[in-house]
């Protein structure tokens, strides 16, 4: 493989990389189960947040501001609009709230950022190319 | 088949849910703190940086292709 093609790939999949493994990095910053066949039921604690804030809404005081944090912020407009899009998928709510936060946020955004990072790279080198020759 | 991508779409699910709670306790926030923070504004900021970079570079390669054009 040439080199240049290397080290387009490298740069290409650099970002992706680095993600996994700082994904990997706070996963496992405590001990967690490498695959989860159940959602977990877990107590309530106030010095931080369980699977608890999860399953029942975190009762805690967001250190954001409201207008994005809160129910009616943005936060809370996300969340209507993953369970409008979730009932769209799936009669069960928990299967559709679900697999709408995946194709939203594992699928569809990472694709459309990763894409953007291509193009990003691709035409970077066109431009070098091109002020080059000229 | 189907059950297989159940399983596996639950298990990132979980996952993503995992790295929030524990980024939330690194951090010192709430897990309300670090959806907002990841999902509402870092997610849209990282591509909105890029889409920005992406026309620049747009318009920089057609004006480079048009002056190597009048150069010919």
């Amino acid at each position: 493989m040439p080199l240049a093609r290397r080290g387009f790939l490298a740069l290409a999949f650099a970002p992706a990389l680095l993600l996994a493994v700082l994904f990997a990095g706070v996963v496992h910053s405590r001990p967690t189960p490498l695959w989860r066949t159940a959602i977990p039921t877990e107590a309530l604690r106030t010095d931080r947040c369980t699977w608890y804030c999860h399953n029942h809404g975190c009762p805690h005081a967001p250190v954001l501001p409201a207008w994005l944090a809160s129910d009616r912020g943005a936060f809370g407009v996300a969340l209507r609009g993953l369970y409008g899009f979730g009932d769209a998928l799936s009669s069960d709510r928990a299967t559709g709230y679900g697999l709408a936060n995946l194709l939203v946020f594992c699928v569809a955004w990472p694709a459309l950022t990763g894409g953007l990072w291509i193009v990003a790279i691709v035409q970077h080198a066109e431009l070098k190319q091109l002020r080059r020759r000229s | 088949m189907t059950a297989i991508l159940f399983a596996l779409g639950f298990a990132v699910y979980a996952a993503c849910v995992d790295f929030m709670l524990n980024l939330a306790a690194i951090l010192h926030v709430t897990y309300r703190d670090a959806n907002t923070a990841v999902l509402l504004i870092g997610f849209p900021a990282t591509t909105a940086v890029l889409a920005v970079v992406c026309a620049w570079q747009r318009v920089v390669l057609r004006r480079e292709r048009a002056k190597i054009g009048r150069a010919k």
